[in-house]
C-alpha cells in the first residue's frame, strides 16, 4: 500500500496516550482516480480534522484523538478501532486480503460509514465489492425512524450535501446521476447495523468546507448532526 | 465405670440416685455409740502408756506416732456403722401391676446388616432376639414384672400385638412423635416408662425437644435400647446440598455438595448431577485419607425452565453398607425471566456498547443504559413500557429500586448528590442489589470515590488522589490470571468445563486499566489479577464483597470488548459474550423481589406441615406490616387450597402461615399481597412433597440422640443384652403402681475394704514404731 504511506499524515502519535475514540478512516486499494492513486484519501486529512474538532465540542465527554487516523484494512491493528470511516467507494477495488479482515472486522463488532460517491456507475462498484464482502447481508435503505436518525439530534430529512464547489456556487446539488441522495445500512444476523452507506452526498465536503462563508450553512450542520450521530450510534450499539 | 461403683457399693448408681439412705436399727444406735466411746478410750489410753515408755524413739517415728490411734478410731466408726445396718430405701412397682410400654422402630434403616451380636447380624433381627418369646430374652424378663405392651412405630406409633407385626419397612421414623404417641397410648395406665429399641435415626422436621419436653411433663421416662453400629464400616453419603432455590435460565448454577464416607479415605469417587434423567456434569471428588466428609463445588447449566429436580449422586462402591443414602435431590426453579440491569456511564465507550451488545441476546437480561455524551446530555436505551423514564440518574429509590442489578461505568463521584451516592449504597444494601463498578478513567480512586458514600461500594481500598491529577495513566499488557478463589468461582466460568476454563484466561489477550487497585478490603474476594511492570504488587482485576443484604463487584479493565474484536480471537468464538452473561447473571442472582414467597424447605415427607413465609415490600422496597396477604397453593392433583398469611410481628414485612402437604408431588405457591384493596404484587414458589428416605443419611447409630431421649425424660440408655439393669431401672421408676423396699447396705465390699484397710495401716504403722 504505497499510496497509503504516501498520503498518510500523522501530526501527532496517535498512540502516546491511549484514547477511546479514533476517527478511522479506511486506506483501501483502489482504481485510479482521475489520476490519481489513493480515492480513499479524497478530502483527507482536513475533513477528518475538521469534524473532530466539531465532534469533540458537541460531544464533550467523548475521549476522542484530535487528529485524523488512516488505517489499511490489512494492518492487525485495526480491530482495537471499531469506527471506520471511507470515501469515493466508487473507485474501492479491495484486495482478497483487504476483504478478509474487513470481513471479519464487521462481523466481530466493526462499525463502517461510506460517504461521498453519487451516481449509478459508483454505486454498482460498491454494491459488487459488499456483495464480495458480506455476499450473505442484504443492502437495505434506513428508515427516518431508525435509532441512527434520532440517538443524538433528530433527523428529519435526508439531505443532498453537495461538494465544495457546487455548494459555493449554488449550482445543483447532484453528481453524475446520483439526483436523490439515499442512506443504506446493512445488518448482521442479530439486527446489529455494520455499515451505513450514504450514497449521492457528500458529508466529508461540508465538514472540511464548514468554516466556508460560502459554503451554505444548513448542509455542514446537517452533515455534523449525521456524523455525531453516527459516532454516538457506533459508540452504543 | 458403673461396674466398679456396682462392684464397690452392691448396687448401681442409678439407684442410689432413686432411693433414700436410712439406718433399719435405730435402737443399737445408743449402745454402739456407748461402746465406740469406750473403745476409743481404750484405745487412747493403751496409746499413751507405749508413748511413756519409749525413749529411744527417733524423730521420724514420733511423727507417726498420732496415726495408730486414728486408724484403729476409724475402723471402730466402721464397725459401728455396719451395727447401725444402713439401708437404702426405694419405691419399687408390684409386680405386674405396673406397665411397661416397648416402642420398636419398624423403619427401613433397622434392616441395616450392621449388628454383629443378631444372628442375621441386622438391626431388625437384634431386636426381634431381644423381644423375642424365649426364656431369657429382655422381653421375658421384663415381662417376669411388667405387664408389657409392644409399640411399632414410623412416623407415628400404634400397638401391636406381637412383634411377627413388625416389617422394618417404613419410610421414615419420627421418634418424638412416636413416644408422644406412645405415650398417649398408655395413659391411665400405671406405667413405669417406655423403652425404645431404636437406632436413633430421626427423620422428623421438628425438633426433638418438644417431644421431650411433653414426655418429661408427663413423668413418662424413656429408656433407650441402641441397635447398629455407632459408626458403619463401609459407606459413602452424599449427607448435603446447598442449591440456590431460584435461578435464571442458561444460568450457571453452583451447589455445594458435601460427601462423607467411612472405610473410603482416598478414594476418588464420581459425583454425577442429574437432570430429568439426563447428565449435565460429573464431578471428581477425592476423600481425604484422614477426615471422613468432603465438600464439592459443583456447576452445572440450567437450561430448561421450570420447577427441576436435580439429582446429586455416587455410584455404590463394592462392599458399601448402604447405597440408599448415596443420592440427593435438590429443587430449582429455573425461572424465564428479563432481570432489569440499569446501565450508567459516563462517557461513550466502546466497553460499555460491546458488554451490551455481549449480553443482547440474553432473553434473561435487560439492561437499560443512560450514557452521557455531553454534559447533561444522555442517551437513554432500551427502556421500555415497563420501565420508568428518566434522565441522568433517578433522584428517586422507586426508580432505581426497580433495578435488580446496577452498572457504573466511568463516571466522576462528583457527578452525584450525597443523596444519588448514598441511594446507590442503599440498593446495594437495603434493597440487596447487586452493583458492578467498571474500571474507567473516570471510576474509583480516579474518579474521586475515595471519602465519599460510593467508596463503600468498592471491594477495593480506594485512595484519596490529592488535587488535580490530570489523565491517570493507563496500564497496559495486562495478563489476567485466576486467583484460587477464581478458579471455582462461576463467574470465571467462561467455557463448560472448569478445567479448560482455568486454562483459558492466561491465553486471552492482555487488557489494559486505569485502576491500580491492589488492597482488598476485609471481606472482599478478589477472582481475577494481573502483574504490570508500574505496580509492584498484583493488580486486583475482578473482585467483590457483599453490602448488607446485597453484593458489589468490581471489573477494572476498560476494554475486555478486544476479546471481541482482537483478531487473535475466532469470529465464532463466545468468549466475550460469555464473561459478561456470567457476570450479570451473578450480579442480579439472589437478589430479591419486593415480594417473595418460601415454604421453609424445597422438599417435604407426605403429611408435613409447611410453613410459608412471604415478604411483603412496596417499591422503594420498604416492609409493608398492614397488608392482606394470601397464598393460593397448587396441589399436585391440580386442587387449589387458599391460605392466608398472617403479620409474624417478629420480623417488619413477614408474613406467615401454614399448610399440611398431604399429596406427593410438586406443590406451586402463588402469593398476592394487597394494602387498602390495591394490588402490591404477586410472587411464586415451588416445593416437592415425597418420601425422602432422611433416617438413611447419618445411618450409623445415633448414640447421641438416644442419649439424650433418655437423659431428658428421666430414662437411660441401656445397651442390647441388659435385661437385668432394664428391669431393675424400671422397678424402681417413680411412676407406676409402687411399694417401698429397704435394701441393705452393711455388707457393701467397700465397708469390708475400709476396715481391712485401717487395721492393715494401723498394724504396719505399730510396726514402723517398734510397738507390734
Amino acid at each position: 500500500m504505497r499510496t497509503f504511506e504516501r498520503y498518510l499524515s500523522r501530526p501527532v502519535d496517535p498512540y502516546e496516550v491511549q484514547r477511546e475514540f479514533y476517527f478511522t478512516r479506511l486506506a483501501y486499494s483502489g482504481h485510479m482516480y482521475r489520476g490519481f492513486a489513493g480515492s480513499w484519501s479524497i478530502d483527507y486529512p482536513k475533513a477528518d480534522r475538521q469534524f473532530m474538532i466539531g465532534l469533540k465540542r458537541l460531544l464533550d465527554q467523548l475521549d476522542a484523538y484530535d487528529y485524523d487516523h488512516a488505517l489499511p484494512a490489512t494492518d492487525p491493528e485495526l480491530y482495537r478501532f471499531p469506527f471506520l470511516y471511507s470515501v469515493e467507494v466508487g473507485y474501492m477495488a479491495l484486495s482478497p486480503a483487504e476483504r478478509e479482515a474487513l470481513r471479519r472486522y464487521l462481523l466481530a463488532g466493526g462499525f463502517w460509514v461510506i460517504d461521498d460517491f453519487w451516481g449509478s456507475w459508483e454505486w454498482a462498484n460498491l454494491e459488487r465489492e459488499l456483495s464480495l464482502l458480506l455476499p450473505e447481508y442484504p443492502i437495505v435503505e434506513l428508515p427516518l425512524d431508525h435509532p441512527i436518525f434520532h440517538c443524538f439530534y433528530d433527523v428529519e430529512e435526508i439531505l443532498q450535501v453537495p461538494n465544495v464547489g457546487q455548494g459555493r456556487y449554488g449550482g445543483p446539488t447532484w453528481e453524475q446521476d446520483g439526483f436523490t441522495p439515499h442512506v443504506r445500512g446493512i445488518f448482521d444476523e442479530q439486527g446489529r447495523l455494520m455499515v451505513v452507506i450514504n450514497w449521492n452526498t457528500d458529508l466529508g465536503d461540508a465538514w472540511e468546507w464548514a468554516e466556508d462563508e460560502w459554503y451554505p450553512v444548513r448542509f455542514s450542520h446537517y452533515a455534523y448532526q449525521m456524523g455525531v450521530n453516527f459516532v454516538v450510534y457506533a459508540m452504543s450499539h | 465405670m458403673v461396674g466398679l461403683f456396682e462392684f464397690l457399693f452392691k448396687y448401681r448408681p442409678a439407684l442410689f440416685e432413686e432411693g433414700r439412705f436410712t439406718f433399719v436399727s435405730p435402737g443399737w444406735m445408743q449402745l454402739a455409740a456407748l461402746l465406740a466411746g469406750a473403745l476409743l478410750v481404750i484405745a487412747a489410753f493403751t496409746y499413751r502408756r507405749m508413748g511413756s515408755g519409749a525413749s529411744d524413739r527417733t524423730a521420724g517415728a514420733e511423727r507417726l506416732r498420732w496415726l495408730p490411734p486414728v486408724f484403729r478410731s476409724l475402723a471402730i466408726a466402721v464397725i459401728v456403722f455396719c451395727l447401725l445396718q444402713p439401708a437404702l430405701v426405694l419405691s419399687t412397682v408390684v409386680p405386674q401391676e405396673t406397665f411397661v410400654g416397648v416402642v420398636v422402630d419398624d423403619s427401613r434403616s433397622m434392616a441395616m446388616p450392621d449388628e454383629a451380636s443378631a444372628a442375621d447380624g441386622t438391626r431388625a433381627g437384634a431386636v426381634l432376639e431381644a423381644l423375642s418369646i424365649e426364656s431369657g430374652s429382655m422381653l421375658d424378663r421384663l415381662a417376669e414384672r411388667f405387664q408389657v405392651r409392644l409399640l411399632a412405630f414410623g412416623r407415628s406409633a400404634e400397638r401391636i400385638e406381637s412383634t411377627e407385626q413388625l416389617r422394618f419397612a417404613r419410610a421414615d421414623s419420627r421418634i418424638g412423635e412416636a413416644l408422644v404417641a406412645a405415650k398417649d397410648e398408655l395413659a391411665g395406665l400405671p406405667l413405669s416408662g417406655l423403652v425404645l429399641f431404636s437406632d436413633g435415626a430421626d427423620s422428623a422436621p421438628a425438633e426433638l425437644g418438644d417431644a421431650l419436653l411433653t414426655l418429661k411433663a408427663a413423668g413418662t421416662p424413656v429408656y433407650t435400647v441402641g441397635v447398629g453400629r455407632p459408626r458403619l464400616r463401609k459407606d459413602i453419603e452424599v449427607s448435603r446440598v446447598v442449591a440456590p432455590r431460584r435461578v435464571l435460565e442458561g444460568s450457571t448454577v453452583e451447589v455445594e455438595v458435601t460427601l462423607s464416607q467411612t472405610g473410603f479415605g482416598g478414594r476418588t469417587v464420581d459425583l454425577e448431577v442429574e437432570d430429568d434423567g439426563r447428565i449435565v456434569n460429573v464431578e471428581q471428588v477425592t476423600f481425604p485419607r484422614g477426615g471422613s466428609a468432603v465438600t464439592a463445588r459443583v456447576m452445572f447449566a440450567a437450561n430448561d425452565e421450570g420447577a427441576r429436580e436435580f439429582r446429586f449422586q455416587v455410584a455404590g462402591q463394592p462392599g458399601e453398607d448402604l447405597l440408599l443414602n448415596n443420592e440427593r435431590t435438590a429443587l430449582v426453579e429455573v425461572l424465564k425471566r428479563r432481570e432489569k440491569i440499569f446501565f450508567f456511564e459516563g462517557e461513550p465507550r466502546d466497553e460499555s456498547k460491546f458488554l451490551r451488545r455481549a449480553v443482547s441476546q440474553d432473553e434473561n437480561l435487560h439492561v437499560v443504559s443512560m450514557t452521557r455524551q455531553a454534559a447533561n446530555k444522555f442517551y437513554g436505551m432500551n427502556f421500555d413500557e415497563d420501565t420508568r423514564r428518566f434522565e441522568g440518574f433517578p433522584t428517586r429509590r422507586e426508580e432505581l429500586f426497580e433495578y435488580s442489578g446496577v452498572i457504573l461505568g466511568s463516571m466522576e463521584a462528583s457527578f452525584f448528590t450525597h443523596d444519588q451516592m448514598q441511594m446507590l449504597v442503599d440498593f446495594a444494601a437495603q434493597r440487596g442489589g447487586g452493583v458492578l463498578l467498571l474500571g474507567g478513567r473516570r471510576a474509583f480512586s480516579e474518579g474521586g470515590f475515595a471519602g465519599t458514600p460510593l467508596a463503600e461500594l468498592s471491594p477495593v481500598v480506594l485512595y484519596d488522589l490529592p488535587g488535580d491529577q490530570g489523565r491517570p495513566e493507563l496500564m497496559t499488557d495486562l495478563r489476567l490470571e485466576l486467583t484460587p478463589q477464581g478458579r471455582a468461582h462461576p463467574a470465571t466460568l467462561l467455557r463448560d468445563d472448569r478445567e479448560e476454563a482455568n486454562e483459558l484466561w492466561p491465553t486471552l489477550p492482555s487488557l489494559s486499566a486505569y485502576q491500580r487497585a491492589t488492597e482488598l478490603k476485609a471481606g472482599g474476594t478478589a477472582l481475577l489479577q494481573a502483574e504490570s511492570p508500574m505496580v509492584s504488587d498484583p493488580m486486583i482485576v475482578l473482585a467483590h464483597h457483599r453490602i448488607g443484604r446485597g453484593r458489589a463487584i468490581a471489573f477494572t479493565p476498560h476494554d475486555s470488548w478486544h476479546w471481541q474484536m482482537s483478531a487473535e480471537i475466532p469470529l465464532e468464538d463466545q468468549t466475550h459474550e460469555r464473561l459478561w452473561r456470567q457476570m450479570l447473571r451473578w450480579l442480579v442472582s439472589y437478589v430479591p423481589d419486593r415480594i417473595e414467597i418460601e415454604a421453609d424447605r424445597d422438599r417435604f415427607e407426605p403429611g408435613s406441615i409447611v410453613t410459608l413465609r412471604a415478604t411483603v415490600r412496596d417499591e422503594a422496597f420498604q416492609e409493608v406490616n398492614r397488608a392482606q396477604v394470601v397464598a393460593a397453593i397448587e396441589q399436585p392433583s391440580g386442587e387449589e387450597v387458599e391460605v392466608p398469611l398472617d403479620w409474624s410481628v417478629e420480623r417488619d414485612g413477614e408474613f406467615v402461615g401454614t399448610f399440611t402437604a398431604s399429596e406427593s408431588g410438586l406443590y406451586r405457591v402463588e402469593v398476592d399481597a394487597r394494602t387498602e384493596g390495591q394490588l402490591l404484587g404477586v410472587a411464586t414458589s415451588r416445593f416437592a412433597v415425597d418420601e425422602l428416605n432422611e433416617e438413611l443419611f447419618g445411618a450409623a447409630r445415633r448414640d447421641s440422640v438416644l442419649k439424650r431421649i433418655a437423659s431428658e425424660t428421666g430414662g437411660r440408655q441401656v445397651e442390647l443384652g441388659q435385661a437385668d439393669r432394664l428391669v431393675e431401672d424400671l422397678s424402681v421408676s417413680r411412676e407406676g403402681t409402687l411399694v417401698r423396699e429397704a435394701r441393705d447396705l452393711w455388707d457393701m465390699p467397700i465397708l469390708f475394704l475400709v476396715l481391712v484397710a485401717l487395721l492393715g495401716g494401723e498394724w504396719a504403722v505399730r510396726r514402723r514404731l517398734g510397738m507390734a
